[in-house]
């Protein structure tokens, strides 16, 4: 079982493995990564190391890349001597060292985004935003509104969109296209963030995402799930109205935890708590073998590290294991 | 009375001192191999708390045996009043399994692609234990010396040129906290990066080690950075 979409995903993701689903995750964390800093590396937030996808315009976009069809021309920024990944700009803390790192990270995520969706049986597809800004030149929708993380941001190259629900429609519809072709056996559950309408745009110039954008989703994924046996949609509740700040920064708001518990129990209560078949990722016996030894290595580091803080506590003077 | 140094370390250690000892008899050192668990190497160390050990039972006990040779008992390598020349960089081991772990940072193959900011991040984590165990030493005021190793003899799985990514990252953390830095690996190695014929091991096969003319090389330039005639 796989997740992509807005930072709803992230929850599901959480939920997914809490409950003991086999969670299909493409780009695992190196094992030899603290935890601490899988976040910033964009490591066990969705499926891959793709980050946040809040439109599906960006999704398809997605796939389109993974398994080559699709070009584009400005896919990498420089600033300030970094360079950073237009597609996912976020990923990479401070950028990459060359254009040439970019693109070999870059290649190595979309052969394991494609493998992802060639392999996985079921996508939940968190539904995040019906804006988004677009490339005028060859139609590239980006993330977050260029010059946020890097870029310059010029009206002339850039422009905001807004999508209908006819757009989200074909968008997933040739998102689906593609997969199901490699993948004919894949489903799609579709869902939407359960408290605020839909993340707002991170853009600066004041457009936010509203109750109506989310209603076009919905629109939308009703359509898709009404069109398609492969397809579900779980609805998660109305929209909070006391607030409109985005999703990510609610975390410590009560209403929100609710709101979380109940979307997630209904989505298990409809797809069944751990159920649902999923698939583990292959994985070369070699690649496996260097994950264990190294997994096993941090925690001898990490037990070592605390036997003898414990006993420096104490005051005692004692040899750690051999 | 000559001029005396401790040297100890890993598996290194051994050419390290026969290159001393080839300096001749103006140069008396004492110390000798540890054993440091290879790959496992981080976790012989922990510095959190006073004396200053091997967290390893084993390593400890070899440690402590040198220490006493050469006039310091106790155990702790605070208490060590000589120079001392370190082989515990570690390297050898950490080149060796970036080569085959799940995330690479040379393009192409099945392993995920690995940038050089991922792999410095792992590095610093991986070398905590032991950028704290030198940083104790300098602040301690004690002469150190690290010793970078010899370089190694396959690129088969890029071995070789992650051994000067790791080399390159070590030896700076190891230097900002004021450890001085042996590293031949100029003179030692062809254009390509690997160790020069003359100075493989003399054991058969073994793509890790040098020998005792690799461990004069080193041994020169530790003389060199201490002002020590030979």
């Amino acid at each position: 079982m796989a997740t992509a979409g807005s930072d709803f995903a992230r929850t599901i993701r959480r939920e997914l493995i809490s409950r003991n689903c086999n969670y299909f995750d493409a780009e695992p964390a190196p094992a030899m990564l603290p935890p601490q800093r899988h976040d910033e590396f964009g490591f066990g937030q969705f499926s891959a190391r793709y980050g946040r996808i809040p439109t599906v315009a960006q999704l398809r976009q997605l796939a389109e890349r993974a398994f080559g069809l699709r070009t584009f021309e400005e896919t990498i920024w420089e600033s300030d001597g970094r360079f950073y990944d237009v597609f996912r700009p976020v990923v990479e803390p401070n950028g990459y060292v060359s254009a040439e790192e970019v693109g070999h990270c870059r290649d190595s995520h979309l052969r394991n985004v494609r493998r992802l969706f060639e392999e996985a049986h079921v996508l939940v597809f968190a539904l995040g935003r019906t804006e988004a800004w677009r490339s005028r030149a060859d139609g590239l929708v980006h993330p977050m509104r260029p010059g946020t993380v890097a870029g310059t941001f010029d009206p002339e190259t850039y422009e905001h969109v807004v999508f209908a629900a006819d757009d989200v429609v074909a968008d997933f519809e040739a998102f689906m296209a593609i997969v199901r072709g490699a993948n004919p056996d894949i489903k799609f559950i579709l869902t939407d963030s359960p408290a605020s309408a839909v993340e707002m745009t991170d853009d600066r110039s004041g457009t936010s995402a509203t109750n109506s954008a989310r209603e076009v989703l919905r629109t939308a994924a009703e359509t898709l799930r009404a069109r398609y046996d492969c397809i579900d949609y779980l609805r998660t509740g109305e929209p909070a109205t006391s607030s409109d700040v985005p999703f990510a920064v609610r975390t410590g708001d009560g209403r929100l935890d609710e709101d979380l518990e109940m979307a997630m129990d209904a989505f298990f209560s409809e797809h069944g708590e751990g159920s649902v078949e999923m698939l583990a990722g292959a994985e070369d016996p070699a690649l496996r073998l260097a994950r264990e030894a190294a997994e096993m290595l941090m925690a001898r580091q990490q037990e070592i590290c605390d036997d003898l803080m414990t006993e420096a506590a104490k005051g005692e003077d004692r040899e750690g294991p051999s | 009375m000559n001029p005396r140094l401790f040297v100890f370390g890993d598996s290194h250690t051994n050419p390290i001192l026969q290159g001393f000892r080839a300096l001749g008899p103006g140069i008396s050192v004492r110390g000798g191999r540890l054993p440091l668990m290879g790959l496992y190497w981080p976790a012989c160390f922990h510095t959190g708390a006073d004396p200053l050990r091997f967290v390893g039972s084993d390593t400890q006990a070899e440690f402590q045996r040198y220490a006493a040779s050469a006039g310091f008992d106790g155990g702790n390598v605070l208490d060590v009043g000589l120079p001392m020349v370190t082989s515990l960089s570690g390297m050898t081991p950490t080149a060796n399994f970036f080569s085959w772990y799940e995330y690479h940072p040379v393009p192409g193959g099945a392993r995920y692609f690995m940038s050089s900011q991922l792999l410095a991040v792992q590095l610093d984590h991986y070398y905590t234990h032991i950028l704290d165990f030198y940083r104790r030493l300098a602040e301690a005021g004690k002469t150190v010396l690290f010793v970078v190793p010899p370089a190694l003899r396959s690129n088969e799985l890029h071995e070789s040129e992650l051994f000067h990514e790791v080399r390159h990252h070590i030896t700076t953390a190891v230097g900002a906290v004021g450890v001085q830095i042996v590293d031949v690996t100029e003179t030692t190695c062809d254009p390509s990066g690997m160790l020069r014929r003359q100075y493989w091991s003399d054991v058969d096969g073994d793509i890790f080690h040098a020998n005792a003319e690799w461990g004069r090389e080193v041994a020169g330039q530790c003389c060199r950075l201490l002002g020590l005639q030979v």
